[in-house]
């Protein structure tokens, strides 16, 4: 152990040995009149003279020397030609034999011009470099020019008075400089300034350039390339309808009628229950409504993403669209339904007398929900939807239709910008929609995952639907060669991955959640639909919406044939609807709750029906969809099939997929 | 001593010999005539030739003769390979007690979560599609590379300075020595009848 005064000693000195570098810290930062102390010296101060300081060595002072009079640098003598661009007392038209024109000689040029002129005039000689930019910044400062700042903007070797200037007078100015603009021959040397000079000669004709100077053997006629497609004809005759499909209108309206009539006069007769005949209502117009709603999904997507391919088949998407300005009709019904109160075994939240009388446990969950589900605010927030649909159908075919007229691009942009809150109204407005008419069918339920997945069923109809109408009009002899096998490849695409992948993610997304997680008012959702019949037509949802056409279409093949997308699109429409049955008409028993098993609920219900095979269905179905095909037929001949004028027609015509 | 000597006497005899020819370049202006070009060309029967271009030319495939690729029958077939494994992988870990071989002794360990059954399919599926896309994603990327040569630091073309323009404005069809129906002389006046703008021969 050594004495105690040693580690005060050692203690003390470290405390000294930190005083210098206070020291030093004081003198560096302290306000004072001397120099400051230079601890590195880096190469601050060197014995050597500034530039623009005194040399007393000189007469007159200056530390700058200019050139003496009549001395010549090496390389810098020659001809009248080549060190004054002069050529018998006129600007020289050519470059001097000491800089001889090649390739070589412009690449140089081109380099030297970027290091010395860029800054001020721009790479590509209109004036706009750097420096430029940077001095217009400072003088549109809004208290005035930032320091004062006076600019001369440098002038643009595209300006006429430049352009017809001959080489000579080009490489003067650079040599001696003119207006504001010094003077480079101190900088570069003689042979890289007639380098520079042919370089912006070249720079000038590649802004001034016709089909004339570009030599015969490097010009490419479309017409000579081999694949060239065969002419599109895109006159009336090809992309209107004209008379074609008057028959098909009114053969449409008349099977719609009749089918709706049917329907009706079988649930008259007592066939069904009414209960159970709006609940089909409700399932296929809802059906419908996700047709027109993918379509306008398809439309406005196309805008967001600025996509050129799909020009040729964004019409009869735009018309398909525009349906959602009279499909609110089909929820009068139950408008009324609400109004009069007798909406309870449909909407179970809208009676609330009776639910309790019913299932008061269910009465219980569905009781703290009445701030949003009751009927004034679901009428309110119904009108909000069918406001924001029935606008964005029909404003996307206005606008197009506009850009038809007009060989101006501004509706095309304006639909562009519009596609953006379409996009956020479109997917606020569907998930809530579902909320509300699916959802609230078993109010005690709930997933957060049902706006995506009703999403996805009307990316199904609404992209299956669009396959069909263009090979329906395809096969009705218009849109020939303006559709080609491209356009349906990549609407398989689309059907195939919105329409069937994302359904089937979204689907077993929210179907594993609740599986496992397990509880009770989840899972009695997913228990209904196993329950009798039920489980066997859930599985073919899975197989027919799912593994079946996952299988067929995953090849471009199938996609690129007409014959074998158009029955892959059939049949996911129909697995659309089937979807949708699936969603609407299952029932959740309310003594679910009260059995010990799975087992035995399933026994329990082992006799349950799906009613599927009910003819009234079937009518319904057929008959909604022949007046919504009516409808659509009706506005396709009312307008031409393709926006002719859209700037990405011709994009879209030659549309190859790699 | 021998040791010493051999590697000189190999470096000698490589100087020696001739370089050997990596074929001919045919060297085009504009897309449209090397397309009519590699059509002759495909007719002509030659089997390992390519085309050169800065950009993508549409429809170059076709003229080229080029077969459809068998790549995405494979990586399906790897996709469903890929949930196979994972469906096996779990059923295995998870609901059953074998002891297998697989380098070591495994055995399966069966473990109950959340009192669902042991072989419970929807717990499978994430893992399953994870496995698809990985198996499926792996054997595109590894089987693309595998198919055109890659990686492939060196090329023969990249020392011909004429070559360079394939980058920027120039349209090249290049047909390789080792095909059977390469003859020097043959292929360059078959190439000369093209009417390209200049012929070449590459040295391997």
């Amino acid at each position: 152990m050594p004495p105690r005064i040693l580690f005060f000693a050692v203690a003390l000195l470290s405390l000294f040995a930190m005083v210098p570098f206070a020291v030093i810290a004081w003198v560096r930062s302290a306000p004072s009149p001397g120099r400051p102390i230079h601890i590195i010296q880096d190469m601050d101060f060197q014995p050597r003279f500034n530039t623009q300081t005194l040399n007393p060595l000189f007469q007159d002072e200056r530390a700058m020397r200019p050139q003496l009079a009549g001395v010549v640098a090496l390389g810098e003598v020659g001809t009248p030609h080549f060190t004054d661009g002069v050529v018998d007392g006129n600007w020289a038209q050519a470059l001097p034999s000491e800089a001889p024109m090649s390739m070589d000689l412009l690449e140089r040029g081109q380099l030297r011009f970027n290091i010395y002129c860029s800054a001020c005039h721009g790479y590509s000689g209109y004036g706009d470099g750097i420096v430029n930019q940077r001095a217009m910044d400072a003088m549109s400062n809004a208290d005035g020019p930032i320091y004062g700042t006076a600019w001369v903007q440098a002038k643009s070797v595209h300006d006429p008075t430049v352009r017809d200037q001959s080489l000579g007078q080009i490489y003067n100015t650079i040599t001696h400089g003119i207006r504001n603009m010094a003077g480079y021959a101190a900088q570069i040397p003689t042979e890289d300034r007639w380098a520079i000079a042919a370089y912006v000669k070249a720079l000038q004709k590649s802004q001034d350039a016709r089909l004339q100077d570009v030599p015969t053997a490097r010009t490419c006629e479309p017409e000579q390339m081999s694949h060239a497609s065969p002419t599109i004809d895109l006159t009336d005759r090809n992309i209107e309808l004209g008379s074609k499909g008057a028959t098909a209108r009114i053969a449409c309206l008349f099977i719609g009628v009749i089918c709706l009539a049917a329907a009706f006069l079988l649930v008259f007769i007592g066939q069904m229950e009414w209960t159970a005949f709006w609940k089909a209502w409700l399932q296929n117009w809802f059906f419908i409504l996700e047709i027109s709603l993918g379509a306008l999904f398809f439309v406005f997507v196309q805008h967001l993403t600025k996509a050129g391919w799909s020009t040729a088949i964004r019409r009869p998407a735009e018309v398909l669209a525009s349906n959602l300005n009279w499909l609110w009709i089909g929820f009068l019904p139950f408008l009324i339904l609400l109004l009069m109160g007798k909406a309870g075994h449909i909407f179970p939240w809208s009676d609330m007398e009776m639910l309790a009388a019913e299932a008061p446990a269910e009465a219980h969950l569905v009781e703290g929900k009445r701030a949003y589900l009751n009927t004034p605010f679901f009428l309110i927030r119904a009108l909000i939807y069918f406001v924001v649909w029935a606008f964005f159908g029909t404003w996307f075919l206005r606008a197009s239709l506009k850009q038809g007229r007009t060989d101006d691009s501004a509706p095309t942009r304006l639909m562009q910008k519009m596609a953006c809150p379409a996009a956020i109204l479109f997917g606020l407005t569907i998930t809530f929609a579902t909320f509300d008419w699916v959802m609230s069918l078993s109010p005690a339920w709930f997933s957060t995952m049902f706006g995506v997945y009703a999403f996805t069923g009307a990316a199904t109809c609404g992209f299956s639907v669009l396959i069909i109408t263009c090979i329906l009009l395809q096969r009705n002899g218009v849109m020939v060669n303006v559709i080609t096998r491209e356009h349906y490849q990549d609407m398989g695409k689309l059907m195939f991955g919105f329409g069937m992948v994302f359904w089937a993610y979204i689907g077993f997304s929210q179907y594993m959640l609740i599986w496992y997680a397990n509880i009770p008012e989840e899972t009695g959702w997913f228990l209904a639909r196993q329950l009798g019949d039920w489980g066997w037509f859930s599985a073919w949802l899975l197989f027919g919406h799912f593994c079946i056409p996952f299988v067929f279409l995953i090849s471009k093949h199938p996609k690129r044939d007409w014959k074998t997308l158009l029955f892959a699109a059939c049949w996911l429409l129909f697995f659309g609807w089937y979807d949708m049955y699936w969603l609407v008409i299952p029932v959740i028993p309310h003594d679910l709750g009260t059995f010990e098993t799975y087992d035995a609920a399933v026994q329990a219900y082992a006799s349950e029906t799906t009613g599927i095979g009910h003819p009234v269905n079937w009518l319904l179905m057929v008959g909604m969809l022949a007046i919504f095909a009516s409808f659509t037929i009706a506005r396709l001949r009312a307008h031409p099939l393709l926006c002719r004028k859209d700037p990405w027609l011709k994009t879209s015509l030659d549309f190859e997929n790699f | 001593m021998s040791a010493t000597t051999k590697p000189s006497s190999a470096k000698a005899s490589q100087a020696d010999s001739p370089p050997r020819s990596y074929g001919l370049i045919a060297e085009f202006e504009t897309p449209a005539q090397i397309m009519k070009a590699a059509e002759r060309v495909r007719d002509s029967g030659y089997k390992w030739w390519d085309c050169c271009t800065p950009f993508p030319v549409h429809g170059l495939d076709k003229a080229m003769g080029i077969r459809q690729t068998i790549l995405p029958i494979i990586v399906f077939f790897m996709g469903m390979a890929g949930t196979c494994a994972a469906f096996v992988l779990q059923s295995f870990t998870n609901a059953s007690d074998w002891t297998v071989w697989a380098g070591v002794w495994v055995t399966g360990y069966p473990f109950l979560i959340s009192g669902k059954p042991f072989m419970s399919l929807p717990a499978f599926i994430p893992v399953m599609f994870e496995l698809t896309i990985l198996f499926a994603a792996l054997s595109t990327f590894g089987l693309m590379f595998a198919f055109n040569g890659l990686p492939q630091l060196y090329h023969p073309l990249f020392r011909n300075k004429r070559f360079r323009r394939a980058t920027d404005d120039r349209f090249f069809i290049v047909i390789e020595a080792r095909d059977p129906h390469y003859f020097k002389a043959r292929t360059w006046e078959f190439l000369e009848s093209l009417d390209p703008i200049a012929i070449e021969e590459v040295e391997d």
